[in-house]
């Protein structure tokens, strides 16, 4: 009991550290003075280069344990450590979502965002794009055994592509062939259906290419040339109204980055990503974040829900018309509505009424309004499940209803409802995963990082299902230690 | 002198008339057996007594007031001043036996623990399952609960008791136990109404036996003009059928 105690009170605090670091990036955002500040000389003053990167992308960059430590490696640091040293200054690297870089950048939070950042029409109209360091080709990505079937365009023409969907590679992989293509969300999941000959070759971009041949010596990368006007150009990305900043920053990424410079950073950046140390050893962090945040999710659903479940379920069994028509209401909406939806609602609903919510708590408070509803009906029908001798013997005896409630109903509808209450907090975890579409960064999304990090689609899965399991099922197996606990009672000597 | 008059007492649930204006007296020391075939409203009328049912109309006089018209806190204090025993126990599965005997001296009467412990066993004696204090309602024979039910009645020291059909959910073999139970309390002086299928125990324990029969009611003053020479068509097919 106390180390759950001990749980809810750091998700309690971790929510609030959620939404205060939100009402930070708020209160940011309206300090117009540190745009009209120029950059370099903020850098200068300060005697630091805060750089900011989403490290995610190996090998531009993405987390790695060396010696022991947790850092981020990949050659987008080394192209942040040279801007730093001949800019004179020191260097400070600011992990955080690949989303929230811009945002960063405009509201001058960092000085710089380097990411694997590519020019897009959209991203220049808030900020400034640095010249390319590094143009990152296309290639056609195949299995080894395929390599010289697929090894011109004029092969390629019969052949199933597959693209990352919305990129540049799809228009390209459209124009490549005439089959239809096939578009999918990640990188990582083309790949396997490459590896599963769903698809005959994969377009995608030459670094996340190489990184698969480094994992796996069942891909090969094909000769053919494509159009040479379908790269990605990489900048580094600079607040718009620093331009004396971004003349410094492209003169250094002329002189001391393009090239050969980045080219050996690339090798070396290439070679850490593939670490001899275990997948397990590498990647638990993850599954362990993901699965702190899955059972925090779970626990604030089903305790709130169980708050608001009495709440719904007494007004359900009320005398009063409109309260019961309310929980009757409410308790069917919801049980009548998908919990993806849900949480949809919750996160966009609060946006429209003005409300700045974290990803987090928005998936929180979405799981417990759903929660309270099927909660409601478990305690309701506990509540029903105690026979009405109950209640009649106690009142006989001169006990009041509030009385007979606490000492003979509640303690009786505890015990009825623990296994259905268990149930349902082995429901709200499995069904956590659903919130990983805002962004909550549970297992299910966590999952997704590590077949993003790793290169390997598969074996993130089947991590993530055992822990569920071993959740689940422990979660079960307490339940039914503490319900015989409870059930002692009901022994007879027969 | 009466302790407990019912006038014209009279109960309809929608349109099935349960009671017909029933009007009877109960005196201190009475021990009332009431008979009558299934579904005559006999449970009814006894759960009338202590408003775990409304009646539709008339009046239940209880110590110069009409408890049909007292306030749920009234009640409640009335409630303690009459004892029922139910035929499924209803004992509370979730304490023990002592607890079930205890728990409404201590919360209802507010009576200290350890006096309220003193008392519980006291009780727990009388019916004989004293050396069942410590274990849970689930580990007893039917004849051990309900007696431990009626200790848990008693303890709350009523002026009347109130059973309703208590030895109708047990083994032929308890009956007599609980009976012999109930026998003492009569003896004792205990003022009982008593809703029974026992004709043995009516004959040789009630004082008075009110025959019901389709919500009416004939009070007998002596029961063995009832056994001897029930005046009524209804009684005397009622007993042929019993006896």
């Amino acid at each position: 009991m106390k180390k759950w105690m001990k749980k809810v009170a750091i998700l309690l605090m971790a929510i609030g550290m959620f939404i205060s670091t939100g009402a930070g990036v708020f209160s940011v955002k309206n300090v117009s003075a540190a745009e009209t500040d120029p950059t370099l000389s903020r850098v200068k003053k300060s005697g630091k280069l805060v750089v900011g990167t989403a490290a995610e992308y190996a090998p531009y960059e993405f987390h790695a344990t060396v010696n022991g430590k947790d850092k981020i490696l990949g050659f987008d640091m080394d192209v942040a450590r040279t801007l730093a040293k001949h800019l004179g200054v020191k260097l400070e690297v600011q992990d955080m979502s690949f989303d929230s870089l811009l945002g960063a950048v405009k509201t001058g939070k960092i000085d710089m965002a380097i990411a694997g950042m590519t020019y897009t029409p959209e991203r220049a109209k808030e900020v400034n794009f640095s010249t390319p360091y590094y143009n990152d080709k296309n290639v056609v990505l195949t299995l080894k055994e395929n390599k010289n079937k697929w090894a011109t365009l004029d092969q390629i023409r019969g052949a199933k592509l597959g693209a990352q969907v919305a990129s540049s590679q799809s228009k390209l992989a459209s124009t490549l062939t005439d089959k239809k293509t096939v578009q999918v969300k990640k990188i990582t999941d083309l790949v396997m259906q490459l590896s599963q000959k769903k698809v005959d070759a994969v377009v995608l971009a030459q670094t996340s290419a190489k990184s698969y041949l480094t994992q796996s010596d069942q891909f090969a990368i094909t000769k053919a040339k494509l159009p040479i006007t379908t790269g990605n150009a990489v900048s580094t990305v600079m607040n718009k109204n620093s331009p004396v900043f971004k003349e410094r920053v492209d003169q250094i990424l002329k002189d001391h980055v393009i090239g050969a410079p980045l080219q050996k950073w690339q090798d070396k950046a290439f070679k850490q990503a593939v670490q001899k140390d275990s997948f397990i050893k590498k990647y638990m962090p993850y599954f362990i974040k993901g699965t702190e945040y899955s059972v925090g999710l779970a626990v604030i659903g089903v305790f709130f829900g169980i708050i608001l479940g009495v709440l719904f379920a007494l007004m359900k069994m009320s005398t009063i018309k409109p309260l019961k028509w309310l929980a009757v209401a409410y308790i069917e909406a919801i049980r009548g509505v998908p919990l993806l939806i849900q949480v949809f609602l919750v996160y966009f609903g609060t946006q429209v009424i003005g409300l700045d919510v974290s990803s987090f708590l928005a998936g929180a408070i979405a799981m417990f309004l759903n929660s309270a509803a099927y909660v409601a009906e478990i305690i309701r029908s506990g509540i029903q499940a105690v026979p009405a001798g109950q209640t009649e013997a106690a009142r006989s005896l001169g006990f009041t209803k509030n009385q007979t409630m606490r000492y003979m109903i509640l303690p009786q509808a505890i015990k009825n409802i623990l296994p259905a209450l268990g149930n349902e907090f082995v429901t709200v975890i499995k069904e956590g995963s659903v919130v990983s579409v805002i962004g909550v960064g549970e297992l299910t999304f966590q999952t997704s990082v590590v077949q993003g990090a790793s290169f390997k689609p598969f074996l993130p899965l089947i991590v993530t299902a055992v822990i569920y399991f071993i959740l689940t099922f422990g979660i079960t197996r307490l339940l039914n230690f503490f319900e015989k606990k409870l059930h002692k009672s009901d022994k007879s000597f027969g | 002198m009466a302790i407990l008059e019912i006038k014209n007492l009279h109960k309809e649930y929608g349109k099935n008339t349960v009671l017909k204006s029933i009007n009877a007296t109960v005196e201190e020391g009475d021990v009332i057996a009431i008979l009558g075939p299934s579904g005559t409203g006999k449970s009814t009328l006894l759960r009338e007594l202590n408003m775990l049912e409304y009646p539709t109309s008339g009046a239940v006089i209880f110590e110069d007031q009409d408890i049909t018209k007292a306030s749920e806190a009234g009640l409640d204090k009335i409630r303690q001043d009459l004892g029922m025993v139910f035929q499924s126990f209803n004992l509370f599965p979730n304490m023990t036996v002592l607890d079930n005997v205890k728990i409404a001296l201590t919360k209802v009467k507010g009576i200290a623990d350890d006096e309220a412990t003193a008392t519980a066993k006291q009780f727990l004696e009388k019916v004989g399952v004293v050396d069942k204090v410590d274990v849970y309602p689930a580990s007893l024979s039917g004849g051990q609960q309900q007696r431990v039910a009626i200790a848990r009645a008693l303890a709350m020291n009523p002026k009347i008791m109130l059973f309703d059909e208590p030895t109708s959910a047990l083994d032929p073999e308890m009956v007599g136990e609980v009976l012999k139970t109930m026998r003492e309390l009569a003896q004792e002086g205990m003022t009982m109404l008593v809703v029974t299928h026992e004709m043995g125990f009516a004959r040789e324990v009630a004082s008075k036996i009110w025959f019901m029969s389709d919500g009416d009611m004939t009070a007998y003053d002596n029961p063995v003009s009832f056994f001897e020479n029930p005046n009524s068509e209804r009684a005397q097919n009622f007993l042929a059928k019993m006896l």
